[in-house]
């Protein structure tokens, strides 16, 4: 089991972040967990807990990913560097394909901010363990949520050419596609297969173990996405999804 | 958002509802203000429809400890946490609840709302006189902290959800030399002797409760076993539960002659004299067997009251006799001192005197015979537990309550005035006008 010294985390007032933070501070793997977060008050209060309850140190940075204060965040990562930046952030509000408003905002949550990020951190000279959280959704579009799609296909895109520039640099990058989670974000969509959050979470942490740089959680969604990306047009356009 | 069938713990009343069970403060202040109707909901530890409601905030997703004074032995916590969950954290600490009722189940939101009382009510009072400071979530959706030399600070105790959501309580604590208790059980002849042990043990102990045997009749009538105890040095761990994964027929448990047995043999095996015991054994026998309300099959009903302390004889005892003629035991019958106390809460049902629960099976007899007990209390100036019972009619219940409802609906036109917060409790009780559905 590895552990860190000190850890960044976005998003841990949402499902899986929150996961992912209670595994980290449960196991010790930090000693030191700073959340990245734009409701400040109720990150703050989980912050508590984790300190409460495992005796780690916790911290609460203010950032929001649509207009990230990159001065703020830079002073920060110069004072007291991570070891390990876990960005699981994203949104997928009701979708208008033909929306550029919407679009744009979607980009700055998903994709745009995770580019700041990464690179604040390296100009910084970040070293060691990198996690994107993608989806599934990056790999073949639907109409239904094309601009999350486009989002998160980006992300995947962006994550994957950061892993080769990393591998001269000490940056090790993890991109992480789940499948659909049971959280508040997937609250709408009604299927039977929802991956609890907390194992979603663990997956991730034995990936870091393993030192892997691409993981479907669950890992039958590999094989399913193996399938889907294989169909022709015609036929992928039909399926009801 | 789900639906589900939701049950009070005797299971006598149970209902389908609306669940949202909110992990922010963000999602909880986003259901309440587009809610028209809803009710904040524990772990549904309250017997009967205190907790049920057509669209229910469940809270226990909001269980985070947000602050803690080693010095002060002060500790803020949300309000979904549950006493099971917080007390390794307390014990490691060496501190335990200043005030805790006979079972870890409950969440502190509900310790709140019921403002519950334990074993050292004698000594303490209900659960106010343990927290220093609130966290409400208003039915307008707005967030404000009480603190207790607020006046509106004991409106929150005792008015079961009907006027404000509790996000987090601050809670005084108390420091334990140890994890273990020297208990002292008396057996006892009569009732008349079993209230003189226990005014005789409270006033040298700081947690006392007596087990009443309502199988016995004529001179033995409320013979039972009064149990005192003291936190001593020295540790002991806490148990593990056990599941009861049955339901027993109804018809065994409501049969007379099983729960005269039971009585009858708890009341000679258990030995009497001094042993040490554990935090679990001493605080929480029930929950060693967690499930066990599913023995009783179809469900009971849990009836508890106080009388004041002139009555207590009189009204104990006509309760038994009642019962006895129903032929209708019980085996949960608690026995219980209460003191004065300096705070009120909106509903308390505590008054200098005694309380008195018992666990009626639940059979076509039931319905007569707590309409008979609801006549003797009310003889005896006593009071129902609300967060007990489910068979209360507007009636009685007005008789019992007038000032306090009186007070309750200048509050809830102050707190609420589109009464949002809403339970079937308070609808069959008259309490809130409209209908159960
Ligand atoms: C085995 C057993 C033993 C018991 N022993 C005792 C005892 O010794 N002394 C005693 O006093 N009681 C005792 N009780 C009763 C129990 O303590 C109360 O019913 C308590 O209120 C249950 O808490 P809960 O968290 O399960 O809440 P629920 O039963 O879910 O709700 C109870 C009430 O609290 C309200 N409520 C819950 N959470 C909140 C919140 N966050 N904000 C506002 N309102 C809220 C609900 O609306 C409802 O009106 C016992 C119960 C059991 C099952
Ligand atoms: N849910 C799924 O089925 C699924 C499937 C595949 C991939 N994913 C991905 O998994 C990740 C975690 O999702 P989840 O299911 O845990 O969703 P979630 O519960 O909705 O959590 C999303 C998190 O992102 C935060 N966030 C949203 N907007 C932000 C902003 N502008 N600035 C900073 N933080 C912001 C949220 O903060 P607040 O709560 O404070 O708003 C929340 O903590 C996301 O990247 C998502 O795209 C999810």
């Amino acid at each position: 089991m590895r552990r860190w010294e000190h850890a960044w985390l976005t998003g841990a007032t949402g499902g899986l972040g929150k996961s992912i933070a209670y595994q980290l501070a449960r196991e010790k793997r930090v000693r030191q967990l700073t959340l990245l977060s734009h409701t400040p008050g109720e990150a703050e209060r989980t912050a508590k807990d984790l300190a409460y309850r495992y005796g780690i140190q916790t911290r609460v940075i203010s950032f929001n990913a649509e207009k990230p204060r990159v001065k703020a965040l830079r002073d920060a990562a110069r004072k007291d560097m991570p070891s390990l930046v876990i960005l699981t952030h994203g949104i997928m509000p009701p979708e208008d394909l033909l929306d550029p408003r919407l679009a744009e905002r979607i980009c700055r949550v998903n994709t745009l901010s995770m580019i700041t990020l990464t690179s604040i951190l390296t100009k910084e000279g970040f070293k060691g363990d990198l996690v994107f959280v993608s989806s599934v959704a990056a790999l073949r579009a639907k109409q239904r949520n094309a601009l999350y799609g486009m989002s998160k296909a980006a992300l995947t895109h962006y994550a994957e050419a950061v892993r080769q520039y990393g591998r001269q640099h000490g940056v090790h990058v993890l991109e992480v596609r789940p499948g659909i989670l049971k959280t508040r974000m997937s609250e709408h969509v009604s299927v039977p297969l929802k991956e609890p959050p907390q194992r979603a979470a663990r997956h991730i942490l034995t990936a870091l173990d393993k030192r892997k740089h691409v993981l479907y959680t669950p890992g039958w969604w590999y094989y399913t996405m193996l399938i889907l990306r294989s169909l022709p047009a015609r036929v992928y356009d039909r399926m009801k999804l | 958002m789900r639906e589900e069938v939701v049950c009070g713990f005797s299971r006598s009343r149970c209902r389908k509802a609306r669940i949202i069970k909110p992990a922010s403060w963000g999602e909880a202040v986003r259901a309440v203000r587009e809610a028209d109707v809803i009710l904040p909901a524990g772990n549904h530890y309250s017997y009967g429809d205190s907790s049920l409601n057509r669209i229910l905030l469940d809270m226990r997703g909001l269980k985070r400890i947000l602050h803690w004074d080693d010095e002060q032995d002060l500790l803020t916590v949300e309000a979904g946490m549950t006493l099971a969950e917080l007390l390794p954290w307390l014990l490691n600490r060496g501190r335990f609840y200043l005030i805790t009722p006979g079972t870890k189940g409950i969440t502190l939101g509900g310790a709140v709302a019921s403002n519950v009382h334990g074993k050292d009510h004698h000594v303490h009072g209900s659960f106010i006189h343990s927290v220093e400071a609130l966290t409400i979530l208003h039915a307008d959706g707005s967030i404000r902290t009480y603190t207790k030399r607020d006046r509106a600070f004991t409106h929150f105790f005792a008015s079961y959800g009907l006027l404000g959501i509790i996000l987090t309580v601050t809670l005084r604590v108390k420091r334990i030399p140890g994890t273990r208790i020297l208990a002292e059980h008396v057996k006892t002849r009569n009732l008349r002797e079993t209230l003189r042990i226990l005014y005789r043990m409270e006033a040298s102990l700081p947690y006392t409760v007596a087990w009443i045997d309502t199988s016995a009749r004529g001179t033995a009538l409320g013979r039972g076993i009064v149990m005192g105890g003291r936190f001593i040095p020295g540790r002991l761990p806490l148990k593990r539960v056990k599941r009861v994964p049955f339901s027993l027929p109804g018809w065994v448990m409501a049969s007379e002659r099983f729960m005269r047995f039971a009585n009858r043999a708890y009341y000679a095996l258990q030995p009497a004299g001094r042993r040490v015991e554990s935090v679990d054994s001493f605080f929480y026998p029930l929950d060693a067997l967690r499930d066990w309300n599913r023995v009783y099959g179809r469900g009971f009903v849990q009836y508890q009251f106080s009388v004041p302390r002139a009555h207590a004889e009189a009204a104990v005892s006509r309760v038994i006799k009642t019962m006895q003629e129903y032929h209708l035991l019980s085996f949960v019958s608690v026995l219980k001192t209460t003191g004065r106390e300096r705070l009120r809460g909106v509903f308390d049902f505590t008054q200098p005197g005694v309380s008195f629960a018992v666990d009626i099976p639940l059979t076509n007899r039931t319905g007569r015979l707590v309409e008979e007990l609801d006549r003797i209390i009310l003889k005896h100036a006593g009071r129902v537990y609300l967060t007990k019972d489910s068979l209360l009619t507007p009636e009685v219940f007005k008789r019992m309550y007038s000032r306090e409802t009186a007070r309750f609906k200048r509050l809830k036109k102050t707190y609420d005035p589109t009464h949002k917060l809403v339970s079937d409790q308070a609808l069959r009780l008259g309490l809130i006008r409209g209908e159960r559905v």
